[in-house]
């Protein structure tokens, strides 16, 4: 009898134990620094937005640019 | 100034230019991103060359005179680029509010324009993954003479059209 209530208790306790780690789980952060290494070609383009009434101005005097 | 050496026919320019105190930001802001802005100094030494073919520097530098922060918030059309590439994404995510505490730049130019820039940065986004420490080695390339074209494309067109059509 004595030993049943053992192994009760011990069961019990390790089911309290599971539930008081269960909050605590969680996906651990790397310390380490993150490595990053980029490649990056940067091109610059002109983009030139002209209103309709300019454009047919323009139409005129193409060799502006 | 450094020693000065130069030859004169056929012309030649052998000089090293120590820049100190440099803005950062406004550095950053001539590449013309929207959504790129910074604070911090920079000094540079950059070993300036002139012949015949032109202008260039070989193995210049550029360091951090000390912490610094970038900020980095890019347009639509890059940020889409984050479902391609996870690695630009964290990049991305880093970048937003860039507390750094080391960079430093490489920087090769060609008489041709191109500009190439080494650059490592260290530092954390105190707001992003619990201010994990991230190390960029980014190589950027770009044509300098392009960008210098772009830049003074809006001025010169002014001119030209007030030219054209103001009556004398």
């Amino acid at each position: 009898m004595q030993r049943n209530i053992t192994v009760l208790s011990g069961v019990l306790l390790s089911s309290i134990l599971l539930m008081g780690c269960s909050p605590t789980v969680q996906v651990a952060v790397p310390n380490e620094p993150i490595n990053i290494n980029l490649n990056v070609k940067i091109e610059h383009k002109i983009l030139i937005k002209v209103d309709r009434e300019i454009d047919d101005l323009l139409s005129d005097q193409s060799d502006l640019f | 100034m450094a020693p000065f050496y130069s030859v004169l026919s056929p012309l030649t320019i052998n000089t090293d230019l120590y820049l100190r105190s440099l803005s950062l930001d406004a550095l950053l802001q001539l590449e013309q991103q929207p959504g790129l802005s910074g604070e911090g100094v920079l000094d540079g030494d950059l070993p300036l060359r002139y012949n015949t073919s032109g202008f260039s520097v070989t193995k210049g530098k550029l360091n951090a005179r000390g912490p610094g922060i970038i900020r980095y918030q890019p347009n639509a059309s890059i940020q889409a680029l984050r479902e391609s590439y996870l690695g630009l994404g964290i990049a991305l995510d880093a970048l937003s509010n860039f507390h750094y505490n080391k960079l430093s730049i490489l920087a090769d130019y060609s008489p041709d324009g191109a500009l190439l820039l080494k650059t490592q940065l260290g530092g954390n986004n105190p707001e992003w993954n619990k201010g994990q420490q991230v190390n960029f080695s980014m190589n950027i390339e770009e044509n300098l003479l392009k960008l210098l074209k772009t830049l003074q494309f809006t001025d010169e067109l002014t001119n030209r059209i007030e030219k054209r059509y103001r009556t004398p």
